[in-house]
This record gives C-alpha cells, sequence and structure tokens, in this order.
C-alpha cells in the first residue's frame, strides 16, 4: 500500500471527513496546533539558546536542559497529537504540499539532530556544564534546532496558504 | 469605541505601505510566518518565567534572575510580534476595522502590555512577595498573552 492511497482512503474516511468540514473542530484544534508551539518550539529554543552560550548564560547547561526538556516534551506531544487529526482531516492537501513534506523532513532531522546530541556530546555534560561557550558539536546543535525550528514554523503556516486540494 | 479610530483605519487604508503590501503577492504571508516566529519566541519566554513563578522549570535560580536572562530574547520576540502585526495591520485596515475578534485582541493587548509592565514587573523584582502574588501574576499573565493569541487566530476564523 502506497502513501498515496492510505491519504485517498484517509481523505475519504468519515472522522477525517466530519472534521474537515465542521464550523469549530478544525479551527479549535489549528488554534490548539499553533498555541502549544509556545510550550514546544518556544521552550526548545530556549535550550537551544542556552547551547550556543546566549541565554541563562550563569545556569549550567544541565540544568536548563533538563528543566525544560521534559516541558518541552509534553508541549511537543500536544503538537504531534493536533496535527495528527489535522493531517488526518485533509490529508490529501498535505500529500500534495511540498511545504508540508518539507517540514516533515524537517522534523525528521530535528529529531536526529537532538538524538545525536543526547547520545553523544550531552553525555559529557558534566565536564562543560558552566561553560557559556560550550563544545563546537553542541553549538552546532542549538544551531541546527534554532533554524529547523524556524524553518518547520514557515513552512507550517505556508501549508494552508500554498496547496492545491486533489 | 471603535468608531473613534475610523480616521486612523481610514488614513491606514489609503497609505502608501497599505498599498503596496495588498498589491504583494507574498508579502503578506512572511509577515505572518515572521509573526508566528515572534509569538513562539515571545509565548516561550513567558511560559519558562510564569512556570517559574509556580516554583516549576529553572528553579535553583531565583526568579529576578531568571527573568533578567530571558529579558532580552523575550523583548526581541515582543518587538518581532508587534512590528509584523503592525504591518499586517496596514495589510488588510479595513477587514480588521470590523472584526470583533480584532477588537478583542486589541484590548487584551493594551491590557496585557500594560499589566506586564507595571505589576508584572513589580512583582517578578520584589523582595517581599507573599505567596500567592507571584502565582496570581504569573497566570494572569499567560491568560492575557494567550488571550491575545487566541484572539488573533479567531481573527481568520470569525
Amino acid at each position: 500500500m502506497s502513501i498515496l492511497s492510505i491519504c485517498q482512503w484517509l481523505q475519504n474516511e468519515s472522522i477525517g471527513t466530519s472534521i474537515r468540514e465542521s464550523v469549530w473542530t478544525f479551527p479549535l484544534i489549528e488554534t490548539v496546533h499553533l498555541l502549544a508551539l509556545a510550550f514546544s518550539v518556544g521552550i526548545i529554543v530556549l535550550v537551544d539558546l542556552r547551547l550556543i552560550g546566549v541565554t541563562m548564560k550563569d545556569q549550567p547547561v544541565s540544568e536548563v536542559f533538563e528543566r525544560l526538556q521534559p516541558m518541552a516534551l509534553k508541549g511537543f506531544a500536544i503538537n504531534v497529537v493536533s496535527g495528527l487529526i489535522l493531517f488526518w482531516s485533509e490529508p490529501m492537501k498535505c500529500y500534495n504540499s511540498s511545504f508540508f513534506r518539507a517540514k516533515l523532513v524537517m522534523l525528521f532531522i530535528l529529531g536526529v539532530n537532538a538524538f545525536l546530541f543526547s547520545a553523544t556530546t550531552y553525555k559529557s555534560v558534566a565536564s562543560w556544564d558552566k561553560a557559556v561557550r560550550t563544545p563546537a558539536p553542541a553549538r552546532i546543535a542549538g544551531w541546527v534546532s534554532l533554524v529547523l525550528w524556524a524553518g518547520v514554523i514557515i513552512a507550517g503556516r505556508a501549508i494552508a496558504y500554498y496547496a492545491t486540494v486533489n | 469605541m471603535i468608531h473613534m479610530f475610523l480616521p486612523l483605519f481610514r488614513w491606514v487604508d489609503t497609505s502608501w505601505l497599505s498599498l503596496e503590501i495588498r498589491a504583494s503577492t507574498w508579502q503578506f504571508a512572511v509577515f505572518e510566518m515572521v509573526h508566528l516566529i515572534g509569538l513562539t519566541m515571545l509565548l516561550g519566554s513567558l511560559m519558562v518565567l510564569d512556570l517559574r513563578l509556580w516554583g516549576m522549570g529553572i528553579r535553583r535560580q531565583p526568579v529576578a534572575d531568571l527573568a533578567r536572562d530571558l529579558r532580552g530574547w523575550l523583548l526581541s520576540g515582543m518587538a518581532i510580534v508587534l512590528g509584523s502585526g503592525v504591518l499586517l495591520f496596514f495589510g488588510e485596515p479595513m477587514k480588521l476595522y470590523g472584526s470583533q475578534s480584532f477588537h478583542v485582541k486589541m484590548l487584551l493587548l493594551v491590557l496585557a502590555l500594560v499589566f506586564q509592565f507595571t505589576l508584572f514587573s513589580r512583582v517578578i523584582n520584589g523582595r517581599k512577595n507573599s505567596a500567592a502574588l507571584p502565582r496570581i501574576a504569573g497566570v494572569l499573565s499567560l491568560v492575557l498573552w494567550f488571550g491575545v493569541g487566541l484572539a488573533g487566530r479567531g481573527i481568520g476564523f470569525l
């Protein structure tokens, strides 16, 4: 079964259709998806800013990372769930949107970036915990995250602007 | 009350900037994206600060220190969201004149700004706060700013 046929099946499936055609549900979920940015991306970028040595410089990296990461993950869970419902309600529009595809690719790279950082560079955090100028791999991970999250927001907004329906 | 401001909306409507933005196919969309990025910066840093007022998150740092650390980022986010907001306003002034969501948004925005720079900053920097005061300030700050965001989203739907 191809991705296209899954999208076509979802498109015609009744729950997605009822969300798409409802007056309130779609706007409501979109609003949740949008405002949850504050919990997810808004908090993640603060961790990134600490990694590149811009904010909370007098706080140990581990303090910022371990306090904020769980919150950001909860916020991100809201974004994932609301995002899946939005996708469910208009799968064909998403399938045909280059911005949606770009958004998914960026999210994937962000996931790999976060995983690699936690699995490698962050293991040695004890030796650079209080440094304002963190090791290069940490700074690179921070910058990659900042740039790609901005890209995710831009691409996400663009999905609604530029799309063909069928 | 909105009628009071009608001359302002009319002036914006005929301004060079408004015509320029409306004639462009991409400018409004770009301003909206910038607006969202500013919103993420502003609400994200407010969230971390307000959670700290509830004793959550970056707990080791005193509130006043955390507020000072976040200040630059928070104010940058605010400047981006306000700057792009003005450009969006120039992009569709007469639609906004007729939009109740926009009226509510502006009212909440004024309340949020006044609160943020008076009572809120006093609580943040206060040494002798009662236990409840910082929590109330944190909730109020989130309610007002998320209210602005909610009403803003309403402009597109209602």
